[in-house]
């Protein structure tokens, strides 16, 4: 007697070579998620435009300030484009894009794509490096947690680690920042308060931004974890008689990190709109810092620019992480439908 | 020459004692069966000997001498009741019937071993590269023994394997049982709270009520000529058996 196995999620092989790469379920939703993602591009990208719109009173008016010339306020509208009608801008803006010419700020006259291109890479740099800290940081500390603490194990070292990582994981990160400034620059003086000139400046901004994330990871992390060693086919490898070692990191860890990833993926676009406020405390010279002061001077070109800047990068994060999701946890697939 | 054996086991839980002094023989290349109602201790009996229950007294040896805990020969494994959660989701059949294996051998070797032991269990073995949620409940329970068997162990201790599965597939895995351990000589403790199972795949049967062993003997006296009146009543319970119905 032999028992064939039928597979129910992948086509059959003749299947597959009949209607080639989509029959893949994985390819299916790839495409699917990247028809979400650009559908979503195209509602921020109006959405930005939009905005210089939405402004009460005139931007150039506002920018140039109430004792601007009336000529020169006219000539830089005509200049911005603001005096076509509403079609054409719109038009203008998407092919502006397309081209990589974000506009002219209005305050400075230098090219918006070189203000961003210029500061674009010391928030990047500052984001990954948070990020990564973060997840190292986390992954070893929920995985030690979850040991210590599975099934009613260590009640104590329970309750000091939840409590802990809440309190840490809701201080505002800004706050932290503060703090840290305080306390490292100018009490103790070991490290620098602002800028990005040494490798010693990165080590406030960093930790302050992924402090909070790297807390609520460990929590997900330990989480995970005490429910997985629960589960049977832990059991089954410890009947099994293999090493403690072998059943943490070749069975339990990557049943836990599913949940870990999705929850990293938000935390990743939440320390991206973590970096504007992080990068005002530290005066770090990226994107986050500039918005603030185009806000202030009221140059908006540069303001939608940075803003769809951010919006991109979190969408392009989320993109990401859900297809990572899909490739290593297939149940996601079904989920979607 | 002795296979598993149980000299006045005790397992205690708190105040709670779920086995109760019990000294059990799984002779080599014999399949004992062990029935009992569910919290009779069969289950922890199971778990005492893999390393699963704390051992509060008593000894558990395998062949003379006591069970390994640790290194690569692992001579004891135990296939559990519910196939569905009892493999590694996302660990391939292949990686999950390989993982147990002694060491000493090279990859084509272990490959080879893995399709021989899925063949052995009647599974195609192309299916060594796919993940457990592609098998119905009886081909994962097939995975299992095959699993259990990579380990080259001497005695398998089989926990209810078959009262998660429908009626149907639970006789091909009875046969399958049954097959295995005349080919390989293998000493099973077969735990059941089905009689007819267990009268199937059993030459001997042990009978444990409240942590103890009650009565101990070769299938057929035992199930005919019940000596212990927790037997009798047992037997009584099975549907569809009238006959010998003695309770006083």
């Amino acid at each position: 007697m032999t028992v064939t196995v039928s597979p129910t999620a992948a086509p059959p092989p003749a299947d597959q070579a009949r209607v080639g790469l989509l029959a893949r379920p994985w390819v299916r939703f790839g495409a699917r998620r990247l028809g979400r993602l650009v559908v979503s591009l195209w509602v921020l990208v109006t959405a930005s435009f939009a905005m210089i719109h939405l402004i009460p009173g005139d931007p150039v008016r506002g920018a140039l300030g109430p004792t601007a010339p009336a000529e020169l306020v006219e000539a830089r509208r005509q200049a911005l484009g603001l005096n076509d009608p509403i079609i054409t801008q719109y038009l203008d803006y998407l092919r502006g894009l397309v081209t990589g010419d974000l506009g002219t700020s209005i305050s400075s006259r230098l090219p918006v794509a070189e203000i961003v291109a210029q500061r674009l890479p010391a928030t990047l740099v500052l984001a990954v490096l948070a990020f990564l800290a973060a997840v190292v940081v986390a992954i070893p500390l929920g995985v030690a947690m979850g040991v210590l603490t599975r099934r009613g194990h260590g009640r104590r070292t329970e309750l000091a680690f939840t409590t802990t990582s809440i309190v840490v994981a809701t201080i505002p990160d800004f706050l932290i920042g503060v703090m840290l400034v305080y306390v490292f620059g100018v009490r103790l003086g070991w490290l620098p308060v602002a800028g990005n000139e040494t490798a010693a400046a990165y080590l406030l901004p960093v930790v302050s931004l992924a402090i909070g994330p790297a807390a609520i990871l460990a929590r997900i992390v330990r989480v995970e974890l005490v429910t997985v060693l629960e589960a049977d086919f832990v059991r089954t490898a410890r009947a099994k008689r293999l090493p403690a070692r072998t059943i943490y990191l070749r069975h339990a860890l990557p049943n836990a990190v599913t949940a870990a990833l999705t929850l990293g993926g938000l935390l990743l676009s939440a320390m991206v709109a973590g970096t504007v406020l992080v990068e005002n405390v530290f005066a770090w010279p990226g994107l986050g810092s500039t918005v603030v002061q185009s806000i202030l001077t009221k140059d908006y070109p540069v303001v939608q620019a940075i803003v769809l800047v951010y919006g991109v990068g979190v969408l392009v994060v989320n993109t990401l992480v859900d297809l990572a999701l899909a490739r290593l946890d297939p149940r996601s697939l079904i989920r979607e439908g | 020459m002795t296979g598993l054996s149980f000299a006045d086991v005790t397992v205690r839980y708190g105040r709670m004692t779920a086995v109760d002094g019990v000294s059990l023989e799984v002779p080599e290349g014999q399949v004992v069966g062990l029935v009992g109602e569910s919290g009779s201790g069969k289950s922890t009996l199971a778990k005492a000997a893999v390393g699963l229950a704390p051992l509060t007294a008593g000894r558990i040896s395998l062949g003379g001498a006591p069970v390994p805990t640790r290194g690569r020969h692992r001579p004891l494994q135990m296939v559990f009741q519910d196939p569905y959660s009892s493999l590694d989701p996302r660990m391939t059949i292949g990686e999950s019937v390989a993982e147990a294996m002694p060491p000493g051998r090279s990859r084509a070797q272990r490959r080879a071993e893995v399709e021989r032991l899925l063949d052995l269990v009647h599974i195609d073995p192309a299916a060594a590269s796919a993940l457990p949620s592609r098998l119905s409940g009886g081909q994962r329970q097939r995975v299992a023994l095959a699993r259990a068997l990579g380990a080259n162990p001497r005695v398998i201790i089989a926990d209810e394997i078959t009262s998660a599965l429908d009626v149907s597939i639970q006789g091909a895995v009875l046969n399958l049982v049954r097959e295995l351990q005349r080919e390989l000589g293998l000493s099973i403790l077969f735990i059941s709270h089905n009689l007819a199972v267990v009268r199937y795949v059993a030459s001997h049967v042990a009978v444990m009520r409240q942590g103890r062993v009650v009565e101990h003997g070769p299938t057929a006296r035992v199930l005919t000529e019940p000596s212990h009146d927790y037997t009798r009543e047992l037997l009584a319970a099975v549907p569809g058996r009238t006959t010998r119905r003695s309770r006083p």
